[in-house]
């Protein structure tokens, strides 16, 4: 067909079809633009800095408020006043003078005179004024001009030594070149002319400099007080300038708003990506460690903004509600009508402005200004706060607000006003400024960004792909809505939520323990991570899963919780083979050292050569084959686990408790003590029912017997400690009552007698007389256990608290063990087993009865025989299984293992065998050897996961089971909002709509519900709701709640398919909510992806001291008795509240030092008109009760039920504290402050000393029985005392030795420090510890004091140096008074008797000693001990002739060298005959052969009840005097 | 109801849209029906269509779990429950079975018509399934919807042509495409609706990225496979394929054959038929091979890689959830073992230990003989039956070596569909198997 013009379409629908799809390109590229240009983090950053020119904008209207203007007035008014005023004539005519020195200015000085003429004769004020501004402006002119010349002086000086350098260089030249001599003396001839001309020129210039200085001088001290006042002007106009720069820098302009725009945005524009590259904190990408990326704050800019002025303060706080008390002038005012916009009635009522419109909705009321000290500034309002209600009124619109703060309020009272503070996110800054983000914090942002912490996607620069992850499924419902949020699976490292935000902490802070408050970050920095730690340490969760901290020897991965190796079980485990004793004695000590000191390892390696070498005797070994096998656990390992098994050794139990009692408490420990840290194994059936529960049902009820049969046969037998000779009173409850509440038992446990002791570390005493009768040996095992722990099981962290004989008043000697035996035999001994405990179950409740100790029923042994043949089954076929149970095994060699206990089964024994057997086999199962060390089970491994990167563990291999059916169909029924574990009634299972299957997905999660759900996260509270999405979704978060929560649920629906033994074997820990969390902190925490090395936290090797201390420190409960760290409290007072220090003339080198700096800090005053102080110390506690005293403002106690009073609080300060720029030294009195000083600042409270406190009021009524003018101050003296600067004053050398094996130092105190079963490391760890916190020297400390060469120096300075000390040694006026020396004891009661001196130079160090004689009371608030040498008053000059500062200086040598001086020089003894008065009834006559004893000095000091027992003879016979026993009465 | 929440908040704005654009199409058919075809009678039934489609929108912008227009519980259930590989290959089977010999009810637009609304209105009730609108719904998978519905619009198209030309041809009329054969100006008729398109895709695609972002998944890592982990979607069929072949036949041979038939086609067609324009009657092996090896064994088997095969490549109903923990039956058994152990009641043979690779060749011959014997029973004994019978006419127009390629290749082709019954009726894992030369067929 030819062609033709025809088209086949129609060429103009064509064009329109055209222009339609050229349309739509365009169209969608505009689109396309405007999605990139609009993205959202644009319109936050705009807002911000909205925000950012309000507030600045604030600022400036602040500064520049009318209080601005009328200082401003002022100063200038003072500018103006300080011109007028007169010239001083004598300065004027001296500076003429000086002019007149100098012929050239002459002319000068005639004119400036004319002037002054002029000045002199006119009257009128202000031509005056001009006139002398006129002269001044001459005069300055003059100098200016002597100046110029000066100048020019100087200028031609520096070319005269061109020249001259010249010419000397010529010179040179031509001697080097050998010139002719006769150029060379012409050079030289020159430079002498030059050198000529440049002395000359420096004489000219330094007379016209001298000239112009002069002047100067002159003229600077007639224009001082205008320049002050010039410069006064200036200041305070600079702050306003310089925030009107800031303003103007911040502000938008037109510039700005085009680069701005679509395209050109592109070219610089002002909103860009903030970003923080992070080369070496990497992202791990699998294949590829990749830099990290944080775009956090292109949305969050304002994260790092401080307030100006305080770097650590929340520029941009998050936004909150709170309520303020506006003061109301007393009277009405005149004007009550709003005028303009109400922002001068506003400023005069109050002292506040509000802007024109809110910041984040305009209509909102915002304070924009206020005046500092004005009564909104008093009531804590700030800059940006919003009114949202007055007095209950709400404040929608600002003309609400001002009216009602204006018009209505009810005047003289104060106003009840509801603000919003902050701002929301994404503007507010981060709230720890202090510890992240802030460059002076430990994390600043540039090094470390956001998402190292937060996690979340930090490439991201929109909310839903920043992998936000709510907190609540209610947020979570927000966010979608808000931001179209969804959970978006694919980032595998989705943010932390906040409830588990401190968890990131793990993966630098290994030892966890840094993470506590400290002295520089008083705030908690992690505290529920912290608990969680310290939980999964006191509850032994990694007896079972084990916490590796290594990925190798060299390589930490995160925290180490691991077992310490079982080296003294296996000791024991050895020692309980009959062939161990034919391997003889020295065996036998290699045996009992491993076992009671586990580490040393020289007595291990040789026990491990002795038993391997027995091993390889073969046929001939004595040993059996288990103690081959555990010598390998001797080995040392790489990287030896550090912590103790949590429960106490059962190897010995058999001596200890009944069948009765330990079937109970395997039944259900917290039957027994419902405050145990003891996880409960049986009877969780809430999840069984029909065949599961009737198995379960019949089987545990076997299990714990066997388990009791296996522990009680498997027990060696216990030698019980004898009682001491010659006790002669019996055992007494109410003395023993008193021996447990005072010797220290308090510090760790808690006995419902004294409901005031709280302490957890140890268990709860309040049964424990039940527990202990349920054996017939139960006392004595209980007696033993008191006197000494380690007996029992040498890795106890029950110390001994060395209790020895003490005489009574009554002449007998009793025994305050046995005392404190029969007072706990007699503690809960009506609590009986229940006999049959109710369980929750699926299918309603049943029992779980006690059994009975005699032989096993019918139906037992059919259930004991069942589970057998279960674990039979597992090691030999079903026939074969069935044969041994039938008939045991006859032949055991062939076979290993647990079996070997079945032989001949067919025997009378058979229930006995059978019963051991399976207990062994439960044992195993439960892996009850976690904890505890059970005899056969030395070998014993971790039973659970490992969870050093379980945080990171791959959910698709976690098994979630049915457990959220379990929950939610729990939930759906009402129960399980609480910590209950049960359901009550089942409620049954709706059917799952349209019999679909019954699934879950984790977008379904979120979805709120699906087909099957019941229950609907959101409904639910906020905890619950949140893990039970978690649980849904399968995420680790859902997984571990219910864990911890109900472990065993997980076997809802699934043990129908499962064999007895496969069920989960976890037990159910008893945690609260709180608990759980923690714990979940601290496991999601652990992902074992620590970043590179420069960003682990790395101790300094002081701070590494601290916390290895710490962590021993926490493990031995010191705080139990010790105040570690005194309270703090940082105050905000109203100047001179506190009151005027007192003066006292004290040594400079005690007096309190302070910076300048410092003292101009504490003389600040704050926009409320208070100034900050900080004080450390202990607030004074009521004698009678024991509580925190409450005084009035003169300090007299305030009565109960007294409304009327101020309340203040008497505080004794253990650090010197500066306040009102005055130091209040330690020691020196009380500060009394007012209660809302207190409540305006902050409080952190002690850590420790909860024993001293609790026995505080305790010893001061026991005291007050004998002597009523007791002083309760004193009281601390007797209790244990407070280690606040324990490093600096005793040396770690003796403090080791002391902690290994201590010994008595106060005489009077009521307790002994116990004796611990740590190793040397440990104890160094804690002497390291005290001297790392307090910034002492150690390990290692010299000091030239110690020296006996400048002993020597010092008797050649001052003849008679020590002789003279020890005159005011002995002097009963001085230390003897109080102290032991030597062999001498001073009369009077115990109570008032002071440390042995002669071992002072052991255990002090010599500056604290020469400090602490000085002023004692600098360094012991509390103490007795007075100022003995004055500063101002020495000592009688016949004792030592000398200042006081040599007396001190004295005495301290002669104490830090007692032990020399006292062998080389004298009788203790001779002095005191010559200076005590003839020897009283009563007294201690003086010993017979003092020389022998001060030539000893080796001895040990006196033991303990106050050095009454003479050592020579035993403890009980010589007991001296009566008064010895007063505290234990 | 079934879902709520975030999921039918999200999806009922999507939903309502949806309904709304069915709406908007019927009542555009309805109209153009009405003013310009003149059939009154369908276009009052697309109008009531619409009307409803409109209810159905406004129910689901409601987003409420009550009214959101969604299959009844029971028949997803149900539907889920039935669905199998084996019904699903069968059950295409069938369905193109029946497309091709209702194929002139089919093309008729009214009943292609109803056909796309209801597929339409199905997916759109299945849409507020969350399991099925999540997997829909996957960025990925969108293209794949897509191609359902072009495949099936275009596969009608050109059926509709060829029984429009059958018919003609059977009436003696020349063909559509003769008839029309008129030459047309590259300018405009050629380039400028090629401008056209060119102009209307890229703002399509450009529409595309912008509302469907490019799907971004975790980081791969060495350690964690993803589960389902699957194949590009054009390379799901052969996917599908390793379910029943060893990967060297499944990934190497089966794939090669494709391209080589392929490429082979043109030299075996000696058919002279058919050529320029659409027609099935004179083309009907051609077209139903073609048909067979391209829907049955290529698309659908994509279409079921992507919607169906879940987790663990199981199979899943479209509203299933993919639950990982879903365990299936494998105990698929190798022919020697039925062969030796099934039928002879003897263990497999075995070379002794040690003995020469001869003796161990001939035992492994030995034990193979049977997979040995029907699979060369199948490639070498078929073919001739195969000329002489079926395929007689054939032979004797194609001669010995093109048939001979032909008969092949089609009954390699076959071995797939028979390898899938063998597995489905006896549990048949291979035929021949080999570990010892990884041989397995």
């Amino acid at each position: 067909m030819p062609a033709t013009e025809q088209t086949s379409w129609n060429l103009k629908t064509l064009h329109v079809v055209f222009a339609a799809v050229a349309v739509l390109l365009l169209g969608s590229t505009v689109m396309l633009l405007t999605a990139d240009h609009n993205r959202p983090w644009k319109t936050y950053a705009r807002e911000f800095r909205e925000l950012e020119t309000w507030t600045a904008r604030s600022r400036v209207e602040e500064q520049d408020s009318r209080s601005y203007e009328t200082r401003r007035q002022a100063l200038e008014q003072a500018l103006i006043d300080t011109r007028r005023a007169d010239l001083d004539g004598g300065v004027v005519d001296a500076f003429i003078a000086q002019v007149r020195t100098v012929a050239e200015d002459e002319q000068a000085a005639d004119l400036a005179e004319l002037d002054v003429d002029r000045l002199r004769t006119q009257q009128d004020p202000d031509e005056r004024m001009v006139l002398r501004g006129d002269l001044l402006a001459r005069l300055r002119d003059i100098v200016k001009r002597i100046k110029f010349r000066e100048d020019n002086l100087a200028g031609s000086l520096k070319l005269r030594r061109a020249e001259l350098d010249k010419t000397r260089a010529d010179y040179e030249l031509a001697v080097s070149e050998e010139s002719a001599a006769d150029r060379q003396a012409v050079l030289l001839g020159l430079a002498d002319v030059k050198r000529k001309e440049v002395a000359d020129a420096s004489l000219t210039f330094q007379a016209v400099n001298t000239h112009r200085k002069t002047l100067e001088s002159l003229l600077q001290k007639l224009t001082a007080a205008e320049d002050t006042a010039a410069k006064g002007v200036a200041d305070h106009r600079a702050k306003l300038v310089q925030l009107q720069k800031t303003l103007d820098q911040r502000s938008g302009n037109v510039g700005k708003s085009l680069l701005e725009l679509p395209v050109l945005d592109a070219f610089n524009s002002p909103l860009r990506v903030d970003q923080i590259w992070l080369p070496q904190l990497t992202l791990n990408n699998n294949f590829r460690d990749v830099a990290r990326f944080d775009r956090c704050t292109t949305c969050h800019r304002g994260m790092d903004k401080s307030m100006p002025g305080t770097p650590t303060v929340p520029g941009y706080p998050q936004s909150e509600s709170m309520t303020v008390q506006l003061g109301t002038p007393a009277a009405k005012p005149e004007l009550t009508t709003v005028s303009g916009d109400g922002n001068d009635q506003l400023e005069q009522l109050y002292g506040l402005r509000l802007a024109a419109h809110g910041l984040f909705d305009a209509a909102d009321p915002t304070i924009s200004v206020v005046v500092p000290e004005s009564p909104a500034a008093v009531a804590g309002l700030q800059i940006g706060d919003v009114i949202d209600q007055v007095d209950g009124g709400k404040t929608l619109a600002r003309k609400i607000a001002v009216a009602a703060l204006v018009e209505t309020p009810a005047w003289g009272k104060p106003l009840s006003l509801v603000v919003r503070r902050g701002v929301p996110q994404p503007y507010s800054s981060h709230p720890r400024l202090d510890l992240f983000v802030s460059d002076g914090s430990p994390h600043p942002m540039k090094n470390f960004g956001c998402t190292i912490c937060h996690q979340g996607q930090g490439s991201a620069t929109s909310f839903t792909w920043a992998s936000h992850t709510p907190n609540t499924p209610k947020q979570g419902h927000e966010w979608h809505d808000d931001h179209g949020w969804f959970n978006n699976h694919h980032w595998i490292q989705p943010m932390l939520p906040q409830r588990f935000e401190e968890s990131s902490c793990l993966k630098c802070h290994h030892q966890v323990v840094d993470l506590e408050p400290s002295e520089r970050f008083p705030d908690p920095p992690a505290p529920k991570l912290v608990e969680g730690y310290h939980l999964v340490r006191q509850y032994g969760c990694y007896g079972c899963h084990e916490i590796n901290g290594w990925a190798g020897p060299d390589k930490r991965i995160g925290p180490d919780l691991r077992v310490e190796p079982n080296f003294h079980e296996v000791a024991e485990a050895v020692a309980d083979d009959p062939g161990a004793r034919e391997l003889g004695d020295t065996f036998a000590r290699w045996m009992s050292d491993v076992r009671s000191a586990p580490d040393s390892r020289e007595s291990r390696s040789r026990l491990r050569d002795a038993i391997d070498r027995d091993a390889s005797a073969g046929g001939e070994a004595k040993l059996s084959p288990r103690s081959h096998q555990l010598a390998g656990l001797l080995k040392d390992p790489e990287t030896p686990g550090t912590f103790p098994k949590v429960g106490p050794s059962l190897r010995y139990v058999a001596s200890k408790v009944g069948f009765d009692w330990l079937y109970a408490w395997m039944r259900n420990p917290q039957e027994f003590r419902p405050s145990t840290k003891m996880p409960r194994f049986f009877g969780l059936w809430s999840h069984l029912e029909g065949k599961q529960l009737e198995e379960s049902q019949r089987y545990e009820p076997v299990e714990i017997r066997s388990m009791v049969h296996y522990l009680t046969e498997s027990s060696a037998a216990f030698d019980y400690v004898a009682p001491f000779q010659g006790i002669t009173a019996a055992a007494d409850a109410a003395r023993g009552r008193k021996v447990v509440q005072l010797r220290g038992c308090l510090a760790c446990h808690q006995h419902d007698d004294f409901p005031e002791a709280t302490s957890t570390h140890g268990p709860n005493l309040s049964r424990i007389g039940a527990k202990a009768s349920s054996l017939q040996q139960g006392k004595q095992w209980l007696y033993s256990w008191l006197r000494e722990p380690s007996r029992y099981h040498p890795k106890t962290i029950m110390p001994n608290v060395l209790l020895e004989p003490v005489a009574l008043a009554d002449g007998t000697v009793s025994d305050p063990a046995a005392d404190a035996t029969e007072y706990l035999m007699g503690s809960g001994r009506d609590w009986k087993p229940v006999a049959d405990w109710q369980v929750e179950t699926l299918s309603g409740e049943v029992s779980f009865p006690m059994a009975s100790a005699g032989e096993l029923g019918e139906d037992e042994r059919q259930a004991l025989d069942e589970l057998a043949l279960i674990y039979l089954k597992e090691r030999f076929t079903t026939v074969r299984a069935k044969q041994v149970l039938a008939k045991g095994l006859a032949n055991v060699d062939s076979i290993q293992g647990d079996e070997r206990m079945l032989v001949g089964l067919d025997g009378a024994d058979r229930d006995h065998t059978l019963l051991r057997y399976v207990g062994k086999k439960t044992i195993n199962k439960l892996a009850c050897y976690s904890c505890h060390d059970i005899a056969g089970f030395e070998d014993g491994r971790a039973a659970g996961a490992a969870l050093a990167d379980w945080g990171r563990k791959d959910p698709s291999r976690i098994a979630f089971e049915q457990a959220s059916h379990f929950v939610t169909h729990q939930l759906a029924a009402g129960h399980g909002h609480g910590d209950g574990h049960g359901v009550g009634h089942h409620a049954e299972r709706p059917a799952a709509s349209g019999g679909e299957e019954d699934s879950l997905s984790p977008d379904l999660a979120y979805g709120a519900a699906h087909d099957g759900a019941h229950v609907d996260p959101e409904a639910l509270d906020s905890d619950t709701g949140y893990y039970l999405q978690k649980l849904l979704g399968h995420e680790r978060e859902g997984f571990l709640w219910q864990k911890l929560r109900a472990p065993r649920t997980y076997d809802y629906k699934k043990a129908e398919n499962k064999s007895y033994n496969e069920r989960y074997r976890m037990p159910q820990f008893p945690f609260d909510a709180k608990q759980r969390e923690a714990v979940m902190t601290f496991v999601l925490g652990l992902v074992a992806e620590p970043p590179a090395p420069q960003y682990v936290y790395q101790p300094s090797p002081r701070e590494k001291s601290r916390l290895d201390g710490l962590v021993v420190a926490e493990q031995y409960n010191c705080s139990g008795c010790h105040t570690m760290r005194m309270d703090r409290w940082d105050i905000r007072y109203k100047p001179e509240a506190l009151g005027e220090p007192s003066a006292f003339a004290d040594y400079p080198f005690l007096s309190p030092h302070f910076t300048p700096e410092q003292v101009a800090s504490s003389l600040t005053t704050d926009r409320q008109g208070r100034r900050k102080a900080t004080l450390v110390g202990m607030p004074v506690l009521d004698p009678q009760t024991g509580k925190p005293q409450l005084v009035d403002e003169d300090g007299v106690p305030i009565e109960e039920g007294d409304t009327e009073s101020v309340v203040h609080r008497p505080f004794a300060l253990w650090h010197d504290a500066l306040v009102d720029g005055e130091a209040r030294a330690v020691g020196s009195q009380n500060l009394v402050v007012p209660q809302d000083a207190i409540d305006a600042g902050r409080h952190y409270p002690a850590w420790g000393g909860d024993l001293a406190r609790l026995l505080f009021p305790v010893v001061i009524a026991d005291e007050k029985a004998v002597n009523p003018n007791v002083k309760p101050d004193d009281a601390w003296g007797w209790l244990p005392p407070p280690l606040m600067g324990e490093g600096k004053k005793v040396q770690s050398a003796w403090l080791h030795k002391f902690l290994l094996n201590p010994h008595t130092i106060r005489p009077p105190a009521v307790l002994r420090m116990p004796k611990f079963h740590f190793d040397s490391a440990k104890a160094a760890a804690l002497v390291n510890y005290f001297a790392a916190v307090d910034g002492a020297d150690y390990p290692y400390v010299y000091d030239p004091r110690l020296d006996e060469s400048s002993l020597a120096e010092a008797e050649k300075a001052h003849p008679g140096h020590l002789d003279g000390a020890l005159k005011i040694v002995t002097n009963n006026n001085y230390c003897v008074k109080c102290h032991l020396i030597g062999d001498y004891t001073p009369p009077g009661s115990v109570k008032a008797l002071a440390p042995q001196l002669q071992t002072a130079h052991e255990r002090l160090r010599p500056d604290y000693v020469h400090g602490w004689i000085a002023n004692p009371k600098r360094f012991l608030p509390y103490t007795g001990m007075p100022v003995n040498i004055p500063y101002d008053k020495p000592v009688s000059q016949d004792l030592y002739s000398g200042t006081s500062d040599q007396q001190l200086d004295a005495l301290t040598d002669l104490l830090m060298h007692f032990d020399a001086y006292a062998k080389k020089n004298m009788s203790v003894e001779a002095f005191l005959q010559q200076q005590l008065p003839p020897a009283q009834p009563g007294q201690p006559a003086p010993a017979a052969m003092p020389r022998a004893a001060a030539e000893r000095p080796d001895a040990e000091p006196p033991p303990a009840q106050g050095g009454m027992l003479p050592r020579e003879t035993g403890p009980v016979t010589s007991v001296r005097s009566p008064s010895a026993s007063t505290a234990l009465n | 109801m079934h879902s709520s929440g975030f999921f039918l908040q999200d999806v009922a704005g999507f939903l309502g849209g949806y309904y709304a654009f069915v709406a908007l199409m019927n009542g555009i058919a309805a109209l153009i029906l009405w003013r310009n075809k003149g059939q009154v009678g369908w276009a009052l039934v697309w109008t009531a269509f619409s009307i409803a489609m409109m209810v159905l929108a406004s129910l689901a912008l409601s987003a409420s779990p009550e009214l959101v227009p969604a299959l009844p519980a029971s028949v997803r259930a149900a539907v889920n429950r039935f669905s199998g590989p084996v019904l699903y290959t069968l059950g295409t089977f069938a369905l193109l079975a029946a497309l091709f010999i209702f194929r002139k009810f089919f093309v008729r637009p009214m009943v292609a018509w109803g056909l796309l609304n209801g597929m339409l209105l199905l997916m759109g009730l299945s849409m507020a399934d969350q399991n099925f609108a999540s997997i829909v719904m996957k960025p990925d998978n969108v293209p794949i919807v897509g191609l359902v519905f072009m495949l099936a619009f275009f596969t009608w198209l050109a059926t509709k042509q060829a029984v429009v030309n059958d018919d003609r041809i059977a009436r003696g009329l020349p063909t559509v495409e003769k008839e029309n054969d008129e030459k047309v100006l590259v300018w405009p008729d050629l380039v400028y609706t090629e401008l056209i398109c060119m102009v209307a895709v890229s703002a399509f695609l450009l529409i595309w990225a912008i509302c469907l972002p490019a799907p971004l998944e975790e980081p791969a890592s060495s350690v964690k496979t993803p589960n389902p982990s699957k194949a590009p979607w054009y390379f799901l069929g052969l996917q599908e394929m390793l379910v029943y072949f060893d990967p060297w036949y499944a990934g190497v041979v089966l794939p090669s054959l494709v391209i080589f038939g392929l490429m082979a086609m043109p030299y075996l067609d000696f058919n002279k038929k058919g050529n320029g324009y659409y027609s099935i009657e004179e083309r009907k092996f051609s077209y139903l091979t073609y048909q067979f090896g391209f829907f049955l064994l290529w698309i659908t088997l994509i279409i079921l890689g992507t919607f169906l095969r879940g987790p663990n490549w199981n199979f899943f109903g479209p509203f299933e959830y993919w639950t990982p923990y879903k365990v299936e039956v494998l105990n698929n058994v190798d022919l020697p073992q039925m062969f030796w152990g099934g039928l002879l009641d003897r263990p497999l043979p075995k070379a002794p230990a040690g003995a020469s690779g001869l003796v161990q060749a001939a035992t492994i011959l030995l034990r193979e003989s049977a997979g040995l014997a029907i699979m060369g029973a199948y490639l070498v004994l078929l073919p001739p039956l195969m000329a002489v019978t079926v395929f007689r006419g054939f032979y004797a127009k194609m001669g010995f070596v093109r048939y001979m390629i032909m008969a092949n290749l089609m009954l390699l082709m076959l071995t797939l569909p028979i390898k899938m019954i063998l597995r489905w009726t006896f549990n048949l894992r291979y035929i021949i198997s080999m570990p010892e030369i990884s041989l397995n067929f």
